[in-house]
């Protein structure tokens, strides 16, 4: 056993501190070590070729390298071994710059000697270091992308344009998502359903993209390279092959019930289609308020369906399918007002939300475009804006900034003044955020050229007065209180995670933050990658984004994809536990309690033929965490590369 | 139920009428109120109190008195409730102020027994109003006003609604009178500005009083002796000031439950109201 | 001006007292949007936090927000961030009343009168005698003749008489210990 130690002066981060040439001195002596050097910076070129050099030249079988975090670049000297013709693991690298130098340069004598311990430690590891190899898995080149907004739909496009298959899987009868509720796009005034409906076009005639919609992802088992899915395909009760997209059921349908696509401001039938462009140009039948399934009485949509296209017996299609990478763009819900009493608690009728807002003002939408109050459909001359309705209220449990409500509102209260030029807008706000290309433009555009009157500070108090609003404010900036009359309220509702984004994450076994939406692997390095490899994030499922970032996320979360489909075969990770089965027990401590589902149970036959229950580690999913080791009551686990025998003889060198 | 009852100041002076409705009611229902026999001031305000350990220590006083019975206070005083359960929930929250406290009071405190508002203890005791019931309020239309104190900070009578509290409305619809929404229901009166600043009391009554009004309300039906002693007794002043006609009796609860109850009118004390209440309850056909 | 930077000494000491931290306020306003008593301030509440976060203690102190709150709790029962503003207010008006600091607006001078004349009430009776209230209270700020209109009808609807003066005299007690501490 032929070991080197190799000490970093990281310049002076760790010289300045700890006597790196004395130690290095000191620690030649130690058994087993044939050589010690130290060098101003280890990661450099000239620090690599020492090592490199030293290797050769005194024929090491392992070093140690005494420097910053493994993190920063354990793979930097990994590849050095390699290089060289050595198993990368024959490796261990000793802390001493974020453990030692930098926590305790007010005393550099006792820094010293703890340097010594940990790189003293590290050989001890390095002496039972055993070579690691990873093992090759293929790959299931087709991506699910679950949610059908622009955010999915966008990921979508951008993995089948690289030749890939993808399947998109939508919860509701279309896809379109939230853009498609949209009137106007800010901060360039797109009409928003002009620029989505094309590629929900493109999406659905791409040979390589198959979309289910009224369809959900109910159970994800397997791992990156091969998820084994399982989607439940909702019965339309209508034969997708003979729809003709006519609309005859529909328009006779008798049943008149809230239209989710309009906020509640229109109604729509049992038999439907969600909004005109839908994609599929197919209705369902919502069972659950059709009078034929409650009843068994109607029939009129079979009756008057030229195509004989509806099936009432239709039942739901259970698809299982293998994919290689999964993409989250479920979107998000929106705040449900309700819980302000000062503002009525959600029962005051002229009070609506920013979402009913867009559907009012656009011109396809249930008035036509026309902005009408719901109490008595009078024009409204005198409307209230109110920002940060269930954002940045800790009172509410919504700490954050729901980030796009500054603009949207500017926008509500131009397309008001485009709509009712005679009309008065005003704007109750804490903070402006226009952070944005050509946001803050906007927003200056508005109040100069619009003359909408932003008022700073929240609203204490929205109330009735006959059919008229009064709404209780105070403007900040000028100190005066401020009792108005408005004709209508627009409050601008938070953005939140999908309600049930908890059973959503549990199924995919993956994390939430705190805020519960799904949380990224780094919030700067990797914004669009999940802790579990091959899942991806797109759009609001992760914090609430505008359509330039859900499109920007989209494409990001389709790069990940495509960069693991270019690959020839998946590596596994080397470091990971093992079993050993002649000492498991079968008691599946570690089955329960591993993190990433790696482990399962598998029967075993004895010596003497007995067949007995032992666990068995999936190799590709195992993630290297150490959980089970720790729970294992009769210590048959190792984990690679940190094995216990390592750990003991580190404590030992102490 | 036993309880140990704190009746308060106004009760024993300016509010006479109120206290005895309570005790009316109370003994009708068999709910024992059993008053403290050494009880002091709340000190009615944190404002009026120049610091908090003061504001903390009058209260705890009655809590400390009550302590020695275990059986939960009430009391009918929405200034007092406040106060009291206040303190109790504070003194809970923070336990160096509970030793600070006790060191003020030269008396150690339980925290463990309830404070409730007989609002609370009238909604809580009595299921069936329907068969207790003599004679209904009908046709009654009454605006419930809680105040700032009942239902500030969030849920001190358990109502779940701060904002647009129900309990008192729902007492009133179990008894037979109408109850009608209006936005005013926790607004403050001006509380003791009539003494020191009469002005205010007279601009925020005002309000609530024209708010009533405009909602179609009969009468007024308060939880408080401050509030009381504000529309009913400023009425005339308010109505001066705002050049507006209000004509608005100001009921207790407890009086409108008495009424409905059977017991006698003329057992409540009704003649200490400033806007005379007997007109209205005639043509109600309620006396 | 601020020259020399901000330092926290009020702040340091509201938060000693009650634990609340002030620094979490970004001034929305709410407070006093909701305030029916803001119109009587110099200060209205969100700006008294201010006052506070900068550090700004002679206008703090002489400001009369809390002269002018009628403790009805509204601030801080809708306050977004959770911040018990009344219980802020109050201690100001402690410190202030501690540190003799006069209140630089003349509006709301009767309210401090008001609030010693019941103070001394209580001590006295242990509960409050509401006719002695109103009588010491027009006496001392000059306004003899402030509802004497109402006089006689609470006189006839028998609203003067109060409850016996009581045996106890725990108030008295509990102010001469204060006393013995800090003075108020």
């Amino acid at each position: 056993m032929r070991i080197g130690v190799f000490i970093c002066h990281c310049g002076t981060n760790i010289s300045g501190v700890v006597d790196v040439v004395k130690l290095a001195e000191s620690i030649s002596h130690y058994p087993g070590v044939v050589i010690s050097k130290e060098n101003k910076y280890m990661c450099s070129d000239p620090g690599q070729n020492l090592i490199k050099s030293a290797v050769k030249e005194y024929n090491l079988d392992r070093i140690v390298v005494a420097s910053c975090t493994p993190k920063l670049h354990e793979n930097t000297f990994r590849a050095c071994l390699e290089d060289l013709g050595l198993n990368p693991y024959m490796l261990e690298i000793a802390n001493i710059r974020e453990q030692c130098s930098w926590v305790h340069s007010d005393n550099p004598e006792l820094a010293t000697k703890k340097a010594e311990d940990l790189i003293k430690m590290a050989i001890a590891r390095v002496r039972f270091a055993k070579e690691l190899t990873c093992s090759k898995v293929t790959i299931e080149r087709r991506a699910l992308v679950i949610g059908g907004g622009v955010a999915g739909i966008q990921s979508a496009l951008d993995i089948a344009n690289a030749g890939y298959h993808v399947t998109l899987v939508e919860r509701t009868p279309s896809i379109g998502g939230r853009m498609a509720q949209l009137d106007k796009t800010f901060p360039t005034l797109d009409c928003s359903a002009c620029i989505l409906t094309p590629k929900m076009v493109e999406a659905n005639r791409h040979h390589l993209i198959k979309i289910l919609t009224y369809s959900e992802v109910e159970e994800v088992s397997g791992f990156v390279g091969s998820f084994e899915v399982t989607i439940r395909m909702k019965s339309r009760s209508v034969e997708m092959k003979k729809c003709t997209g006519c609309g005859m059921c529909q328009s006779k349908c008798p049943v008149k019930v809230d239209s989710e696509f309009d906020e509640g401001l229109s109604k729509r039938r049992a038999i439907y289609m969600p909004f005109p462009q839908a994609v599929p140009n197919i209705p369902v039948i919502d069972r659950a308020n059709c009078r034929y399934f409650l009843e068994k009485k109607c029939g009129v949509c079979k009756k008057v369906c030229p195509s004989d296209a509806i099936d009432y017996d239709q039942e739901d299609t259970i698809l299982k399918e293998k994919f290689g990478s999964i993409t989250i763009a479920t979107g998000f819900d929106l705040f449900d007002h309700s819980a302000y009493g000062e503002y009525g608690y959600g029962k005051l009728k002229n009070v609506i939300t920013s979402i009913q807002y867009e559907r009012l003002v656009n011109s396809s939408g249930p008035t036509g475009g026309h902005i009408i109050r719901p109490s008595d459909g009078k024009e409204a001359k005198k409307v209230a804006f109110i920002s940060c309705v269930g954002s940045r209220d800790n009172k509410m449990g919504k700490p954050y900034c729901s980030k796009v409500c500054c603009m949207y509102t500017a926008k509500h209260a131009l397309l008001l003044k485009e709509h009712v030029p005679d009309a008065e807008a005003y704007i109750f706000y804490i903070d402006i955020r226009a952070a944005g290309k050509n946001y803050e433009e906007f927003v200056y555009r508005v109040q100069e050229n619009y003359r909408v009157k932003y008022i700073r500070g929240r609203v204490s108090k929205i109330f009735e007065e006959g059919d008229n609003l009064i709404v209780r404010g105070f403007d900040t900036l000028s100190g005066e209180s401020i009792e108005m009359e408005f004709d209508l309220v627009v409050l601008a509702v938070g953005v939140i995670p999908r309600k049930d984004s908890d059973s959503f994450a549990r199924m995919l076994n993956i994390s939430l933050d705190a805020n519960h939406f799904v949380g990224e692997l780094h919030p700067k390095l990797a914004p669009v990658e999940k802790n579990t490899p091959g899942i991806f994030l797109s759009g609001s499922c992760q914090y609430p984004r505008d359509i330039p970032e859900s499109v920007a996320m989209a494409g990001a979360a389709a790069v990940k994809s495509l960069s693991l489909f270019a690959k020839e075969f998946l590596t596994s990770e080397p470091m990971i536990s093992e079993v050993n089965t002649s000492i498991c027990t079968g008691c599946l401590n570690c089955k329960n309690i591993c993190p990433y589902r790696a482990i399962n149970e598998e029967e075993i036959k004895d010596l003497d033929g007995k067949i007995r229950i032992v666990a068995k580690v999936n190799e590709t999913i195992c993630r290297g965490c150490g959980t089970c080791v720790a729970s294992c009551p009769s210590q048959c686990i190792n984990l690679k590369g940190v094995s216990n025998e390592q750990i003991l003889a580190a404590i030992e060198a102490l | 139920m036993e309880y140990s009852y704190y009746p308060g100041c106004s009760l024993k002076s300016s509010s006479k009428d109120y206290a005895e409705s309570v005790k009316q009611v109370s003994d009708k229902l068999g709910i024992t109120l059993i008053e403290l026999s050494n009880w002091a001031c709340c000190g009615a305000s944190v404002s009026h109190i120049p610091e908090e350990s003061l504001s903390l220590a009058l209260p705890a006083l009655t809590i400390a008195e009550a302590d020695k019975y275990s059986r939960d206070i009430v009391a009918s005083c929405a200034a007092c409730f406040n106060r009291l359960k206040s303190t109790h929930l504070l003194l809970g929250k923070y336990p160096e102020k509970k030793i600070e406290t006790e060191k003020l009071i030269g008396k150690n405190l339980s925290v463990k027994i309830n404070v409730k508002h007989f609002l609370e203890v009238l909604f809580e005791e009595v299921k069936d109003w329907d068969s207790i019931i003599i004679k209904k309020l009908k046709g009654l239309k009454v605006a419930c006003y809680y105040g700032c104190l009942l239902t500030r900070p969030n849920d001190m009578i358990k109502d779940g609604k701060s904002e647009d509290p129900r309990m008192m409305d729902n007492l009133m619809e179990k008894l037979g009178a109408a109850s009608i929404d209006w936005p005013f229901k926790t607004e403050c009166c001006g509380t003791s500005f009539g003494l020191s600043k009469p002005e205010v009391v007279l601009k925020l009554s005002g309000r609530i009083l024209r708010s009533a009004k405009k909602s179609g309300a009969e009468c007024i039906v308060v939880a408080c002796p401050l509030c009381h002693s504000n529309l009913d007794l400023r009425q005339s002043q308010i109505e001066k000031y705002n050049n507006l006609k209000f004509d608005l009796p100001v009921f207790y609860f407890p009086e409108l439950a008495a009424l409905a109850l059977g017991i006698d009118y003329r057992n409540l004390l009704l003649d200490k109201h400033i806007v005379d209440p007997m007109p209205l309850l005639r043509r109600k056909d309620l006396i | 001006m601020i020259r020399n930077g901000i330092s926290q000494t009020l702040a340091l000491e509201i938060e000693k007292r009650t634990k609340i931290n002030v620094f979490g306020c970004y001034q929305c306003g709410k407070c006093s949007a909701g305030c029916v008593f803001s119109y009587l301030m110099d200060t209205p509440p969100h700006l008294l936090m201010r006052l506070i976060q900068l550090d700004m203690r002679e206008k703090a102190l002489s400001s009369n927000t809390f002269w002018g709150c009628g403790a009805c709790v509204t601030c801080s029962f809708r306050c977004p961030r959770e911040i018990d503003v009344l219980r802020v207010i109050n201690t100001v008006r402690s410190i202030a009343i501690e540190e003799r600091v006069l209140s630089r607006n003349n509006s709301l001078k009767d309210v401090p009168i008001f609030n010693e004349i019941f103070m001394n009430n209580i001590i006295g009776n242990e509960h409050v005698n509401e006719f002695l209230l109103g009588a010491n209270f027009n006496l001392k700020s000059l306004k003899f003749f402030k509802d004497i209109s109402l006089l006689p009808v609470l006189y006839k609807k028998d609203k003067l008489t109060a409850r016996k003066k009581a045996s106890t005299r725990n108030i008295k007690k509990i102010v001469e210990g204060l006393k013995g501490n800090n003075g108020i």
